[in-house]
């Protein structure tokens, strides 16, 4: 008897499409910062500060509110999502190339470099994200190109293990034989029969792990250790607002609604590709 | 088991040697200890002497194999900033970390497995929609958004809580409800895709077919299969957990090691942070073989197998 | 349909059983009629998907895991010893399944419970059976009884855990499990299918020395019919949800009267030549004509067959569902 148990939420392909539109919208957005943006996200404004959003007594020429220097948050929002953005996605292509050159290197190469690598995966794996970035930032000081190169480090392993397994299995299939008796070159091979293979779910890969990687970017950048002012950092802002959440919630409260509708967006994305996934593994 | 065992145990032990080696290197990377340890203009023969009684000549892997006597004799040096021992400085601030981290564990883990085993029994049930709700919002809500909302709710909107500090009990429910709620969700989710699975395995059928009565199907039959896999994703939350508590001591203004940890980075405190590092991947990689050790004894396939 | 046999102890009267899915409601099963007598072997043979394992499952009615709402609707009747079972309440269910009508599935290898040991699994369902055991002549009895079926180390095996057993052992233990409770009625589904053809024997012929010793009756299913001779007094053929013949092994072996249990039989290696040979596959259960279900296939298929056809009685007590059934 096949069972067919009913799993938790199955979301639907139209809420896929909606969370879809919606992440772009925001993403566009932030792309598009330097010419939406109402106001220059650092100006100061000191005879309006900590204006009010619209709808609570606050105005549409500071349709968030201001923050407690008078700067628009409205704007400094939208640079904080091309910031986020901009350092996720360097940062995820950088882990990918990593990832992916190690993976190949690992599955091509002898045992023992296989062993090597595969132990510092091991490794990498065992230890909190957290631990190893606050290390490189120490080391490495906060520019913004650190935090690219450190999320690269810290999530190349998925992608690693990925491409190694790939090509183990091709070598299996002897491909790798028949091809370097044609005289074709180790890696030749390997880029030919492996990336093809592997756009997809590496693209997947790279989805699933975008949300992770700009929590990251956010909670060191509220640690006061990631992005610094005067570049605009949704983590930075919510840090900024926390003295005054008495009185003027909406300092730290909009980048958080910002920074949740995000990473919401990408779950939604995210379970509705795992689904595919699943259902395309069990075909 | 003991293979398995052995070999856990090894590889925490590779794990260490490199957390080690990065701590170490961090701190070397970092320039010349010597320049960061003492003032300029010295005469080249009190520098010379400096570096001798130091170590500072001998070559770096002697350094290395120093440290670690050092690192395994409990003498883990002074601030490079205040000059307090860094033994002291973390050891003063434990207490508050681990009765934040082990309180919000403890709830974590006596909430999150009946209410994923619950909704899984009971399937269909508005129970079981809240709490995918809650999972849900648990995966995407970072910990210091979570604390800041519950601040301005139960702090500033309710007034029923404090914000910040620890010195009262009602001090601690905020700081330990960010930690545990996310965990709380997390672990529930988890269990009842377990308990889903198990439940279509073929020897619940089998029990079924023995004429048991349901509670006994789900206690003897459901439950401690389910729990095999929920184990290693203890593991996991367990990570997640001393990382949200770094988040969470910001956000509270805890008294606690995820502090002393961050503003050795602010101040590029090379001991400070040496140190938390260590101790932190200690802390994990002690976990995890705690894991590995709970799972031989849950999972007699392990056991035996080895 | 039982004139000559003793006295019925099971007896299952126009079952209908549909899963609702996706395509809208599966008709499974499409009125099955059996009786099952005490001490007497019933072998359910057929193809495939033909419904054996549903009918299994519906006599008790397990046809769900617990826990989850099953989408199916059963109804007819079974009864037990005259007890109507479709209607009883959940606990007396619960007892029959206990003490009276025990089952052994196809999944030999992962039925049972990886981690609990293997002889606190047999005990259970020994106290199960009767609370009034205590747990320690429990524990014994489900020593006593893993060295009846033919386990070397009973008492080894009773500590063992399930993946330190090998597949036929395995199948042992749900032998165990099911003899413990001296039931009245066993329900053996394909016992053998998962296990190596070396041990399928093996374990058959315990089966058999089971049924004898306690005089249970049986209903074993398979679609292998080359082991029903061996094993079984009476056959009842399936097909698409129907039971489409019936009669006692030597009858229905030496002169099947459906063309497709005709077909069956011609498939078995000894067969003799003249048969015709089966030909296509299973019919769509969605997709029914009102007729016999046979008729795509069947070689001796006339315009009578596209209507439901009748069960006509043959000497010897055999029955065929069928308009133009072979002399
Ligand atoms: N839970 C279920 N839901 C839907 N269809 C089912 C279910 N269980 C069995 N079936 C269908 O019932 C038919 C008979 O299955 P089964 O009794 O297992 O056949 P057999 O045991 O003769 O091989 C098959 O077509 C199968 O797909
Ligand atoms: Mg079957």
């Amino acid at each position: 008897m096949t069972m067919t148990l009913e799993t938790a939420t199955i979301p639907k392909p139209s809420r896929l499409m909606l969370a879809a539109l919606a992440l772009g919208l925001i993403i566009l957005a932030g792309f598009l910062a330097p010419l939406i943006s109402p106001h220059d996200p650092d100006a100061v404004d000191l005879l309006n500060r900590a204006a009010p959003p619209v709808g609570l007594g606050g105005s549409w020429g500071h349709a968030l509110g201001t923050d407690q220097i008078g700067r628009d948050i409205l704007s400094r929002c939208l640079w904080g999502i091309r910031t986020s953005f901009g350092i996720a996605t360097l940062g995820l292509v950088f882990s990918a190339v990593l990832g992916v050159t190690l993976g190949i290197i690992s599955g091509l190469a002898g045992a023992w470099t296989d062993r090597i690598i595969m132990t510092v995966v091991d490794v990498f794996i065992s230890l909190p994200n957290l631990l190893l970035m606050l290390c490189g930032i120490a080391l490495l000081g906060t520019e913004t190109w650190v935090l690219v190169v450190l999320i690269g480090f810290v999530k190349w392993e998925g992608y690693a293990r990925l491409v190694r397994g790939q090509v183990l299995a091709i070598r299996e299939q002897g491909y790798i034989e028949a091809a370097r008796v044609l005289g074709a070159r180790n890696l030749t091979i390997a880029l030919r029969h492996v990336l093809p293979n592997l756009a997809s779910p590496l693209a997947v890969i790279l989805t699933l792990s975008f949300p992770g990687v700009l929590l990251m970017e956010a909670g060191l950048s509220f640690l006061g250790v990631g992005v610094q002012p005067p570049v605009a950092s949704l983590g930075r802002m919510i840090d900024d607002g926390r003295n005054y959440l008495v009185n003027a919630w909406w300092i730290s409260g909009m980048p958080s609604i910002v920074i949740v509708a995000i990473t919401l967006l990408f779950q939604i994305i995210g379970d509705a590709i795992r689904d595919r996934v699943d259902e395309w593994l069990d075909a | 088991m003991l293979r398995f065992m052995s070999w856990r145990f090894l590889r925490a032990q590779v794990t260490m040697l490199f957390v080690l080696v990065v701590a170490f290197l961090t701190v070397r990377l970092s320039g010349e200890p010597f320049d960061t340890m003492f003032p300029e203009g010295l005469t080249q023969e009190t520098a010379q002497a400096l570096r001798h009684r130091w170590n500072l000549d001998l070559p770096i892997w002697e350094q290395f194999t120093l440290y670690l006597g050092k690192m395994l004799t409990g003498d883990f040096g002074r601030s490079l900033f205040t000059h307090e021992p860094v033994w002291q400085m973390y050891a003063e601030r434990m207490p508050a970390t681990l009765a934040v981290g082990s309180l919000a564990l403890i709830i974590a883990i006596s909430l999150g497995i009946p209410i994923g085993a619950l909704s899984a029994l009971r399937r269909g049930a508005v129970t079981e929609r809240m709490l995918m709700g809650v999972a849900f919002l648990g995966y995407a809500v970072p910990h210091f958004v979570f604390g800041i909302g519950l601040i301005l709710l139960f702090g500033y909107y309710l007034r029923l809580l404090p914000a910040s500090g620890l010195s009262s009990p009602q001090h601690y429910i905020l700081p330990v409800l960010t930690l545990a709620i996310p965990m709380v969700a997390g672990i529930a989710r988890f269990m009842r895709a377990a308990m889903l699975d198990t439940i279509g395995q073929p020897y619940v059928m089998t029990a079924a077919s023995k004429g048991l009565g349901n509670g006994r199907i789900a206690r003897r039959h459901v439950l401690r299969n389910a729990m095999v896999p929920l184990v290693t994703v203890l593991g996991l939350e367990i990570a997640g957990l001393i990382n949200g508590s770094v988040f969470v001591e910001a956000v509270f203004s805890l008294p606690g090691v995820g502090r002393v940890l961050v503003s050795s980075v602010e101040n590029r405190d090379f001991t400070v942070l040496q140190f938390g590092v260590v101790a932190y991947a200690g802390l994990v990689v002690l976990i995890n073989l705690v894991i590995d050790l709970l799972y031989t004894l849950i999972d007699p396939r392990v056991r035996v197998g080895g | 349909m039982s004139g000559s046999m003793p006295e019925t102890l099971l007896s299952v009267r126009d079952l209908t059983l549909s899963f609702a899915t996706r395509m809208g409601p599966l008709k499974v099963l499409r009125g099955i009629d059996l009786d099952i007598a005490a001490n007497e072997v019933v072998a359910l043979v057929g193809e495939s998907g033909s419904g054996k394992s549903a009918l299994g499952k519906s006599i008790v009615q397990l046809l769900s895991p617990p826990f989850v709402d099953g989408r199916a609707t059963l109804s007819g009747s079974i009864r037990l010893h005259g007890e109507e079972l479709i209607t009883a309440p959940a606990h007396r269910l619960r007892a029959v399944r206990a003490r009276d009508i025990a089952m052994v599935s196809q999944d030999a290898l992962s039925g049972l419970n990886p981690v609990m040991r293997i002889g606190a699994q047999i005990a259970e369902a020994a106290q199960a059976a009767d609370p009034a055991l205590s747990a320690a002549a429990a524990r014994r009895d489900a020593r006593d009884m893993l060295a009846a079926v033919g386990l070397p180390d009973p008492d080894k095996a009773a500590r063992d855990y399930p993946h330190q057993l090998s597949g036929g052992q395995r199948q042992r233990v749900m032998l165990a499990l099911a003899a413990i409770r001296q039931p009245q009625v066993l329900i053996a589904d394909e016992p053998t299918t998962a296990l190596d053809v070396s041990v399928q024997a093996r374990v058959l012929a315990l089966l058999a020395d089971l049924q004898r010793q306690s005089g249970m009756a049986m209903l074993f299913i398979t679609h292998d019919l080359g082991v029903v001779a061996n094993i079984a007094h009476r056959v009842a053929v399936m097909y698409a949800g129907q039971i489409i013949e019936t009669g006692t092994v030597a009858e229905v072996f030496t002169r099947p009267r459906h063309p497709y249990s005709a077909g069956l039989i011609s498939a078995l290696p000894e067969a003799p030549a003249h048969h015709p040979r089966l030909a296509g596959g299973p019919p769509d259960l969605h997709n029914l004509a009102p007729g016999c279900a046979f008729m795509p296939r069947c070689r001796h298929a006339a315009m009578a067959c596209s209507q439901p056809p009748p069960l006509k009685p043959f000497p010897g007590g055999a029955h065929a569902l069928c308009w133009s059934p072979l002399s």
